[in-house]
């Protein structure tokens, strides 16, 4: 980015002046980057934010046709409104105290519905069996409003779940345990990574195993652990169910929002600290002081460091869910067990033998009868020259 | 018009400028978690960028806010970078030197400073500065003629008063 300084207005005294301080400026000092790993990571953990069609075509009219300045946009808007509403309201009926209250009342009941939806859902991310227990609450809510309120999706559902997890503060670590019996093992593995790619999540370990199993012999198996973003554990569970038959499931949540607030209040209080000692230490004077503030302070940056990273790795925990699940193949249906003695079972398998070689000797003769036209000619002709042949020779 | 922008890409081709953005206005130590930030703000508002400016100036304005909202939380709003003396020479021979360049910035309103800060240290146009901090551009070039205005004052005049009164 090239920089061009407008210096007119200035005498060339002046002008030589600024371009010192413009060099001195441009000598601050500039750290080595880092931390970018840890944004890519948390960039990848984050879910994208699914925009409405409607309200991005009209973000997108609004962007075209209003000005770009917020204030001068507010402006248009509340005069399109004040025209509007003059335009459409009845002389003389404009803006009635008792309109007013009735609308206030109107809406003030429109909020009380969302509220008593919102709270339910937080009830459901913050109960230890969320998924199947807030189904009913969630119902139960709705029952009364049903035709006004519009039914959410599941997709919606989960993102407003993790909304209202995120308004309220709440910090939710969940994770799943689940088995599930397969046809084919490979396969719904790479179903199983597909999915978890799909969801922005991440397949953390995987150990593919051959096990046995008493009645069909060797069978093939994988351990899984998946990381996937809080918002879609619901959702990735009920993929992984419809990949084969759940022989086991088990999920669990627990609140560790006391203490992610605990750890964001002691860092806090640290940091304070850490100011007040660097205060201290502009007004320290002798070299004793200065070596005794300063170790103090090291305690306290390296209490800091201990406490950021340990609330980091709550804010990971509480947006990553963990799903360790275990895909086993499916147990081959075991060989009917003949209980007869072995002659029988030799003398049903000649039998068998028999009437197989007799079907198919059935089936050539039958081939040769209807192929007869073809083939039984030559043959007599042959057989009568052979014979009169035979004759000559013997007269 | 709604453009769509990928913010990992973003993070990828432009993480160490905008870093170096966030250690001037916070310092070093803080500069990582601003950084982030910004970025994760413009990641969940990825749907909101207009195409209008650049991507890097919008992710810049994200980030200045940032910067702004970490030092009024922590209470260090009056933060300054350090600046490098010129080697081989000794900082009191030279009138312009760090401390006195931190003061006289320190002096200036936040208006001034942040234009100021903008062009000479990240290098901004004056288009590009107009976009990161939604002004007109001859507010930039009006902000800058006399936050300039200001600066030589504070550095030559005054501390040549001072200098002349001792």
């Amino acid at each position: 980015m090239k920089s061009n300084l407008v210096l007119d207005g200035f005498t060339p005294e002046e002008a030589s002046e600024i371009n010192e301080i413009r060099d001195a400026l441009r000598r601050v000092e500039r750290p080595e980057p880092k931390g970018l790993d840890d944004l890519l990571a948390k960039l990848e953990a984050e879910p994208v934010k699914e925009v409405n069609p409607v309200v991005s075509k009209v973000s997108s009219l609004s962007n075209r046709f209003l000005p770009s300045s917020p204030l001068m946009r507010w402006t248009a808007v509340a005069a399109v409104a004040v025209v509007f509403g003059i335009l459409i309201t009845p002389t003389g009926q404009v803006g009635s105290i008792g309109e007013k209250i009735a609308s206030a009342q109107e809406s003030s009941s429109v909020e009380g519905v969302a509220t008593t939806s919102t709270s339910s859902k937080v009830a459901a991310t913050a109960g230890s069996a969320p998924a199947d227990m807030a189904e009913p609450s969630r119902k139960r809510s709705f029952a009364g409003e049903a035709d006004s309120i519009p039914r959410t999706s599941k997709a919606q559902a989960d993102n407003l779940s993790s909304q209202s997890q995120a308004n309220f503060g709440l910090a939710i670590d969940r994770s799943a345990d689940m088995e599930v019996r397969v046809a084919d093992v490979p396969k719904t593995v790479q179903a199983i990574e597909a999915e978890a790619k799909v969801f922005k999540g991440f397949v953390a370990s995987s150990d593919q195993f051959r096990d046995f199993d008493p009645s069909s012999g060797e069978i093939a198996g994988c351990n899984m652990e998946l990381r996937i973003p809080t918002v879609h554990f619901d959702r990735m569970l009920a993929k992984i169910g419809n990949l084969g038959e759940v022989f086991r499931k088990q999920t669990s949540a627990v609140d560790i929002t006391s203490e992610t607030v605990d750890t964001e209040a002691r860092l806090k209080a640290l940091r304070a600290e850490e100011q007040q000692l660097m205060r201290v230490m502009d007004q320290t004077r002798t070299v004793k002081e200065i070596l005794l503030v300063r170790e103090q302070l090291s305690d306290v940056r390296q209490n800091i460091e201990a406490m950021d990273a340990m609330l980091k790795s709550l804010k990971t925990r509480a947006s990553l869910s963990t799903i360790r699940v275990t895909v086993r193949e499916r147990p081959k249906s075991p060989k009917p067990v003949n209980s007869e003695s072995w002659s029988n079972d030799a003398f049903n398998s000649a039998k068998e033998s028999l009437i197989l070689k007799a079907q198919n000797f059935g089936k050539w003769l039958i081939f040769a009868g209807v192929y007869s036209p073809i083939w039984l000619p030559p043959v007599l002709i042959g057989v009568y020259l052979y014979r009169r042949s035979r004759k000559q020779s013997q007269s | 018009m709604n453009a769509s922008i990928d913010v990992a890409k973003l993070a990828k081709a432009h993480y160490d400028a905008v870093f170096r953005f966030c250690a001037v206005r916070v310092g070093a130590d803080r500069a990582s978690d601003a950084t982030q930030e910004a970025f994760l703000t413009a990641h969940r508002n990825a749907h909101t960028f207009r195409g209008g400016s650049a991507p890097l100036t919008w992710v810049l304005g994200i980030a200045l806010n940032e910067c702004r909202r970490l030092l009024r939380k922590e209470g260090r709003e009056g933060y300054l970078p350090d600046f490098a003396e010129p080697a081989g020479d000794s900082p009191e021979s030279r009138l312009v030197n760090s401390e006195v360049l931190k003061s006289a910035l320190a002096r200036l309103s936040e208006e001034h400073r942040a234009v100021v800060l903008l062009h000479e240290i990240d290098g901004l146009t004056q288009v590009e500065i107009s976009e990161v901090l939604g002004i007109p551009i001859g507010t930039v070039k009006s902000r800058l003629h006399h936050a300039f205005a200001a600066l030589r004052k504070a550095i030559y005049d005054d501390t040549a008063r001072k200098e002349g009164v001792h």
